[in-house]
């Protein structure tokens, strides 16, 4: 499905059914690599041990060392390797097998060691026991096994480029034996390694490369992308760029400068795909990337055609204006959400029974839609209340028991008679309320603390009465914070500010207040204005 | 947005104080929370937050400071707020934290006199 596209990333890239199948092929080669040492094995106990000398000559004799160190790897490559994809065998059995291969790397060590303190024959043509080579393919595949089933992504990359190495050095030897001339294998490895163990380094050189098909070199290789099919394209080709430059040189043989041409094949060949690796997976990492982004933006596209009328339906119900009926008054309510988030703000402002009006304010912390739905709960309890003929203080005592212990939130509570232009205010901890008179502004600091802020708090409220042409401003936090100051004065001074300099009709007063706050903010802006005609 | 510092220090008679220098909003108040809980953590401790150095705090960071004063007053520990003037200050007062939670000047006054 194109929108489940994996994230991007080493471990990520890879079609699952492609890393299972290249594990499979991996596994295979080991245990060909296995199969092939003991006949290997076998077949040196057919034609005896009786000519073979006892002590270092053994590291020196090739057939039987190399038959035997490289049965050891192979064993060792198999338990450690399968165990990365096997439940069946235990941990244990993959430390057994990494400590098998390290052992082989120092045998290795040891190999070509011994093989360099007796310098006599180190690039002796006629040499026919070549531990140094079987030693330096011990050597780096000793050590390219615990590399490559790490969980360090150097250090697999790392063990898949020895692999590679040995894999190139020995197939091309190998090849060269099919072509019907092993001196080849002398232009690679000095002295030669045998037919057979170029047979064995190629299965367990492509047994380790496989060992963890998503991760290091191969994430690219198996990646399903566009820069993983080019790599499966283009990899073996540069693969095998030694075998075929041996190929063309071979058919003119020139002495040193075949030499040189294949040594550089060798190394060329290793660069360029190297280079091809990783050329690719930058590709093939930007290719995922923009298909996930693309896939996230189809979903958030969806997501805002299907929810979009619930989200506007949903923001009409925090907020509920009901004047009908009211003269003398001029009411206006603004409301912009948070950025991203469904905060805690509800408001109403609602004619009540005894023709008085109602407002409630309520601010719930925290984001998010239990927040959300608690606001409404609360600001529908508040006004329930007052509609049952609560003053704003009783309202809020009732009320305060009903806020759930983790739960913090901000009220405001306002009467208004319309007939007298009296004013009961009481505020839970609210951001004050801005009172514009035609002279001066006045701020209702809060009269009680915050809901549930201890158990049975005592709520006063402020009383005034509002002239012809006064305003009363009520907004949440979101709109004028008391914290943030200028020029040594708090927000909600410098509304009140300017809306004695500029206010006037409640929309135009609801439209200044709300053009104050932050146009993109992180929180909830309510605004709700009552102001007295003129 | 700014980030949050907090630097925590064992006053000699008990107490364990958290000075937070920066802003405490949604972005870094669980870096708060984390190191109250860790102060939870340790028995017998008592806690004083230290929002001197604070410079701005939304109603988030209140709730952080309102349900660690809850924990810390049902296991019978102290709890309390170091605050003197600024805008962290008027939030305090505003909200009414000051009558429910304990508040003081600055750390120094605790660790003279103690719970």
């Amino acid at each position: 499905m194109a929108d489940q596209v994996a994230a991007p990333g080493v471990h990520t890239t890879i079609d699952p059914r492609v890393e299972v199948r290249l594990a499979n092929a991996g596994r295979a080669f080991r245990w060909m690599a296995v199969t092939f040492a003991a006949v290997m094995l076998l077949g040196l106990v057919f034609e005896g041990f009786d000519s073979i000398p006892p002590g270092p000559s053994l590291v020196r004799e090739t057939p039987v060392a190399s038959a035997i160190s490289l049965a050891f790897l192979a064993i060792g490559a198999l338990f450690a390797g399968d165990i990365v994809y096997s439940a069946g065998f235990g941990p244990n059995w993959r430390r057994f097998g990494i400590a098998m291969c390290l052992g082989c790397a120092l045998f290795g060590v040891f190999m070509t060691v011994v093989y360099f303190t007796d310098r006599t024959d180190i690039w002796g043509e006629s040499l026919a026991i070549p531990a140094f080579s079987v030693g330096v393919i011990l050597v780096i595949l000793g050590f390219s096994v615990p590399l490559s089933v790490s969980r360090i992504e150097w250090r697999v990359v790392a063990g898949q480029v020895g692999a590679l190495l040995v894999f190139s050095l020995t197939a091309v030897i190998f090849l060269a034996y099919l072509y019907g001339d092993p001196s080849v294998g002398l232009l690679f490895l000095r002295p030669a390694i045998s037919f057979q163990s170029s047979i064995e380094a190629v299965l367990l050189a492509v047994g380790i490369l496989l060992i963890r098909p998503a991760s290091g070199l191969l994430s690219t290789a198996s990646s399903p992308g566009s820069g993983g099919r080019m790599l499966r394209w283009f990899g073996p080709i540069v693969l095998f760029v030694p075998a075929l430059l041996l190929f063309v040189t071979q058919q003119v043989p020139s002495n040193d400068r075949v030499d040189v041409l294949a040594f550089v094949s060798v190394g060329l060949g290793l660069f360029l795909l190297v280079l091809l690796s990783f050329f690719v997976k930058a590709l093939d990492d930007t290719a995922i990337e923009a298909a996930t982004l693309a896939a996230e933006a189809r979903r958030a596209r969806r997501g805002l055609e299907q929810e979009a009328p619930i989200v506007s339906g949903m923001t009409d119900l925090f907020h509920l204006v009901d004047v009908t009926g009211l003269e003398g008054w001029e009411v206006a309510t603004r409301y912009r959400p948070g950025v991203g988030v469904v905060a805690g703000d509800a408001s109403a402002v609602h004619r009540l029974p005894d023709g008085k009006l109602g407002a409630v304010l309520v601010d719930l912390t925290g984001h998010g839609a239990d927040p959300a739905v608690l606001a409404i709960r609360l600001r529908d309890l508040l006004l329930q209340s007052l509609v049952a003929g609560a003053t704003p203080i009783e309202a809020m005592g009732l009320v305060e028991w009903l806020v759930p212990p983790d739960a913090l939130a901000s009220a405001m509570v306002i009467e208004v008679d319309p007939e007298s232009g009296h004013v009961s205010l009481c505020s839970a901890g609210h951001p004050p309320a801005i009172l514009v008179g035609s002279l001066h502004v006045t701020l209702m600091t809060p009269t009680g603390p915050l809901l549930y802020l201890e158990h049975s708090a005592l709520y006063e409220e402020h009383t005034f009465e509002m002239a012809h042409g006064d305003t009363l401003v009520a907004c949440s936090d979101g709109v004028a914070d008391v914290q943030r100051t200028r020029n040594g004065r708090t927000e909600p001074e410098l509304l009140g500010d300017m809306l004695l300099a500029e206010g006037g009709q409640a929309s135009r007063t609801a439209d200044l207040v709300l053009g104050y706050a932050d146009s993109e903010p992180t929180d909830d802006q309510t605004v709700v204005v009552i102001r007295r005609a003129l | 947005m700014e980030g949050i510092e907090l630097r925590s220090d064992d006053l000699a008679n008990g107490w364990v104080s958290i000075a937070v220098l920066g802003e405490i909003d949604l972005a870094t108040v669980e870096s708060l929370e984390g190191a109250i809980n860790e102060v939870f953590d340790m028995a017998e401790k008592d806690l004083v937050v230290d929002l001197t150095g604070s410079s701005f705090m939304d109603s988030t960071g209140l709730k952080a400071l309102v349900m660690a004063h809850r924990r810390f007053d049902t296991a019978g520990r102290g709890f309390a707020l170091a605050v003197s003037g600024g805008p962290v200050s008027r939030l305090i007062d505003l909200s009414g934290l000051s009558s429910s939670i304990r508040t003081v000047e600055s750390v120094e006054e605790l660790g003279a006199v103690g719970s």
